[in-house]
């Protein structure tokens, strides 16, 4: 079966962020504040890996 | 003789605290265990449903797309100390590190990235799965609610 990276990047950081989600710190919580952490860490996932890929661009080819 | 109202109400007389909830501290050994066998069964068995499922769910996602990617699952006994690390990582995902063969009936296959990716997300799902295990020994433990 074959996947593309980015879905395949989505994919992992989408499950990981939502593990993250239930070990969230002590400080937070409730529902709401677990499930902000969760969707703060896949944004910082997704963010973090476009930014790294783009700073790579020049050094690609 | 009974104690009046009044008896109660002095200091020296006063009901003790409401008995707090028996340590269930015995347990937490096994419910790591079952977290550990079935990812979520530990947080089940503890009354966390929804920890549980996501868990569950988070652990069987990693495994089964890391194992329809083709990645590789580390065999117990590896020269290679790289390998022994990803045997303990894979080990670590339970019930989908023995049902791994299922999937992969042709084996691995890293010639190519989407096979490399396949290794992590096996990998990771048993990291996930080990801080699920730590975390629902800690909340049976009682140093964690």
């Amino acid at each position: 079966m074959h996947f593309s990276h980015f879905l395949m990047m989505v994919a992992f950081a989408l499950l990981v962020s939502a593990a993250l989600g239930c070990l969230a710190p002590p400080g937070r919580r409730t529902s709401r504040e677990r499930i902000k952490y969760a969707v703060w860490s896949f944004a910082l996932f997704l963010g973090i890996a476009v930014g790294v890929a783009w700073l790579m661009y020049p050094f690609s080819r | 003789m009974t104690v009046t109202e009044t008896q109660v109400n002095e200091p020296g007389l006063q009901e003790s605290p409401p008995p707090q909830a028996p340590k269930r501290h015995y347990i937490a050994p096994f419910v790591a265990l079952a977290a550990w066998i079935l990812p979520g069964s530990g947080h089940l068995l503890l009354g966390r449903w929804g920890r549980a499922l996501t868990f569950f769910l988070v652990v069987s996602g990693l495994a089964i797309t890391g194992f329809l990617a083709k990645g590789q699952v580390f065999p117990p006994h590896s020269d290679d100390p790289f390998g022994t690390l990803g045997f303990l990582a894979d080990a670590c995902s339970g019930v989908f590190f023995v049902l791994a063969h299922l999937f992969e009936k042709t084996g691995p296959d890293v010639s190519r990235a989407t096979g490399d990716y396949g290794t992590r997300f096996v990998a990771a799902a048993g990291i996930v799965n080990l801080l699920s295990v730590l975390d629902a020994f800690r909340i049976a433990a009682g140093s964690k609610t």
